[in-house]
């Protein structure tokens, strides 16, 4: 068990690594941006009529840096607000910490992209098991073909007709918000939750369903292949069991994918929330580019990235439990 | 005992284009292997030696022919009844790395068909931790170190013991070699070799040793008869010493040409050849199959399809297709040319040529 303690401690290690090289990256970004943000909107709160001082002090609390200092020392205070959790306060929402806006968004996004993810990747894979076992008859065929048409359709199209039939057509679904009761947990509310959620996370289930499809397709027929599964029906076991055997390790090359797709899922997250008008992450980023609320975006950039990383940790820690080879 | 009969097997291949198209793959090939016996089976690639270990271990079928497993004939089995046979047939496949589960341990890969093997015989599933103890010190492994290790840990000689040892967890009376060492490392694979004749010394499970390399051929099986095939068809029949020794059909002789020799301790046979042309599979011939690459054809070889026929001394055996060759005793040396003859090409120990 030190071996898997020095292994997550690496990995921590390295992820942070990977956040700071990220924020150095926004921060830069955010300043090589024509019509530097913080000048723009110290510019806008002269125009306002404050004083410089006070325009300057606004912007400096905005920003979480001062924008008139040289550049070092401007990244150095980024850097230590950071640390402490401060990622500055929004321009658009006057004055809101941007940790507290984005805190508020991100479970609307989190919980969606899971469970559609879950449900994608459970069905996908079962299907793709059927496709590969059954690939030379005719539902094996359709199968495959589900997950090629699926995979290729975009993610708006998907949304759109999600929402064409579900709710202007049959009147099955509402649109737009999370819920249409005030926050608490009674059933009325949670309910409706539920129902709010349904469509968008379809479209995520939807998005994504076809790839697993066919990796795991491919995946289970190179396994089928393997000498030890045929050596393993000359000793005549039962199909249960070498079902096991091919599911087992056809599945882990899909461990790898299903990480990496957390993170693309948070992209698709800005098309999918958009159509739906749902409050998550990806509207809110939306909206901050909108606005040029440059703070907000910086945040949210830093927030996806963190999350993407953190998958990817947690990625490779379940390697290590399922795969013996990973293992040192 | 198996004794085959005539086994021949057709793959049809469905080109989108090119239309229906039959690939033989085996031309009727008889052999008997009797118990704690071994017989050789050797050839280039792609002349059907993996697809007769295939059909011997029920894993293809054969559509023509007959198998024969003690007596019963099994193409008159039903699949249920067959498998009941093939269950004691058992495998060595010839990539240790893809023939073990890469998620089990050597205790698991073992463990299972152990416990199943018990339940089938009425022993004590209780006791499969012994057996398997057992099973790798036979195979020359130490228990205590092998047992909690996954494959990925072992190395390649190491992984052909368990696979070894797995296959004799079902009590097999046959175990079926194809190319077993040729994916091993050069110093591990004699004592994979010596394990194997160890086995059938011990054990009195019989052989079949699938290779191309005549070599490890002679050395597992010694005493056996050797088969050479070419596209299907056994071609040249007989002791392994006697067929490695004095070889009469061409394509024998060109394989045994191909075997590299000792530099400075031998010297290539003086008669040492190789084929006049590269193998073309489609061709189809009414004469020899070897023909078109054959260095000795002659016009009669084109036309005519030569069966196999005792080996007489001075040729008499040539063309007197009136003897049944299945008559003949175990070991005979048979041949399928025309024009038989005797040549010197496996490498010559330099000392013994001066002296």
């Amino acid at each position: 068990m030190t071996g898997f303690g020095r292994r997550l401690a690496g990995k921590l290690a390295m992820g942070l690594v990977m956040v700071w090289a990220v924020a150095t990256f926004t921060f830069f970004l955010v300043r090589a941006l024509p019509g530097n943000p913080g000048d723009v909107q110290y510019e806008n709160y002269i125009l306002m009529g404050m004083s410089p001082g006070q325009a300057q002090a606004r912007v400096n609390a905005v920003y979480g840096f001062t924008s008139h200092e040289p550049l070092p020392r401007q990244y150095g205070g980024y850097l230590w607000q950071l640390a402490q959790g401060n990622l500055g306060q929004s321009t658009s929402y006057s004055g809101v910490p941007v940790a507290h806006i984005i805190g508020s968004a991100l479970p609307w996004t989190v919980i969606p992209v899971l469970s559609g993810l879950i449900v994608s990747f459970l069905i996908g894979v079962a299907a793709g098991v059927v496709a590969a076992v059954k690939r030379s008859s005719r539902w094996g065929g359709l199968l495959s073909l589900s997950g090629s048409v699926v995979a290729g359709v975009p993610t708006f199209v998907v949304a759109l007709l999600l929402l064409l039939v579900f709710h202007t057509e049959w009147h099955l679904l509402p649109f737009g918000g999370t819920s249409d009761y005030e926050a608490g947990w009674n059933a009325p509310y949670v309910g409706s939750v539920i129902e709010h959620a349904v469509l968008p996370v379809c479209t995520y289930a939807l998005l994504s369903y076809g790839g697993w499809l066919l990796a795991m397709k491919s995946s289970v027929i190179s396994v089928l292949g393997d000498d030890f599964i045929l050596a393993a029906e000359l000793r005549g076991i039962t199909p249960v069991t070498r079902a096991r055997y091919i599911g087992r390790n056809a599945i882990l090359p899909l461990f790898t994918v299903l990480a990496l797709s957390f993170g693309l899922m948070f992209g698709g997250s800005i098309f999918i929330e958009n159509t739906f008008d749902y409050p998550g992450l990806g509207s809110l980023l939306l909206k901050a580019i909108g606005t040029r609320d440059y703070t907000l975006m910086s945040g949210a950039f830093l927030l996806i990235t963190v999350a993407v990383i953190a998958a990817n940790i947690l990625a490779d820690l379940c390697y290590t439990l399922i795969d013996p080879r990973v293992r040192r | 005992m198996i004794q085959a009969r005539g086994i021949t097997r057709t793959y049809q291949t469905h080109g989108a284009f090119t239309g229906a198209h039959a690939v033989p793959a085996l031309r009727g090939v008889d052999f008997t292997l009797p118990d704690g016996g071994a017989v050789s089976f050797i050839g280039e690639s792609g002349c059907g030696k993996t697809t007769l270990g295939k059909i011997l271990t029920g894993l293809e079928t054969f559509d023509g022919g007959e198998l024969v497993v003690d007596g019963v004939e099994l193409s008159g089995l039903s699949a249920r009844a067959r498998a009941k046979y093939f269950r004691r047939i058992q495998m060595i496949h010839q990539d240790p790395y893809s023939a073990l589960n890469p998620t089990r341990t050597v205790e698991a890969t073992l463990g299972d068909p152990l416990r199943m093997r018990a339940k089938e015989i009425g022993g004590d599933p209780g006791k499969w931790r012994e057996r398997a103890a057992e099973l790798l010190t036979l195979v020359g492994l130490e228990p205590a170190a092998v047992l909690p290790k996954y494959p990925h840990q072992l190395s390649g000689g190491q992984r052909q013991r368990v696979v070894i040892a797995r296959a004799l967890t079902v009590d097999p009376e046959v175990l079926i070699a194809d190319e077993a060492v040729s994916m091993i490392d050069v110093s591990m694979r004699l004592g994979i070799l010596s394990l194997l004749r160890d086995l059938r010394t011990r054990l009195g499970i019989s052989l079949v040793f699938i290779t191309h390399d005549v070599a490890t051929a002679r050395y597992v099986g010694d005493g056996g008869e050797l088969h050479v095939i070419y596209r299907g068809e056994v071609v040249e029949r007989g002791l392994t010493d006697d067929v490695i020794l004095t070889p009469v059909h061409p394509y024998t002789q060109c394989l045994l040409s191909a075997v590299p020799i000792m530099r400075g301790l031998e010297e290539p046979g003086p008669d040492r050849m190789a084929p006049i042309r590269a193998l073309d599979e489609r061709t189809a011939t009414p004469g020899c199959l070897f023909e078109p690459r054959c260095p000795f054809a002659t016009q009669e070889c084109a036309l005519t399809h030569p069966t196999l026929v005792p080996l007489g001394g001075d040729g008499a055996g040539v063309g007197s297709a009136a003897v049944d060759v299945g008559d003949l005793g175990d070991g005979a040396h048979v041949h399928a040319c025309l024009h038989p003859a005797a040549r010197r090409v496996v490498g010559v120990e330099i000392g013994a040529a001066s002296a």
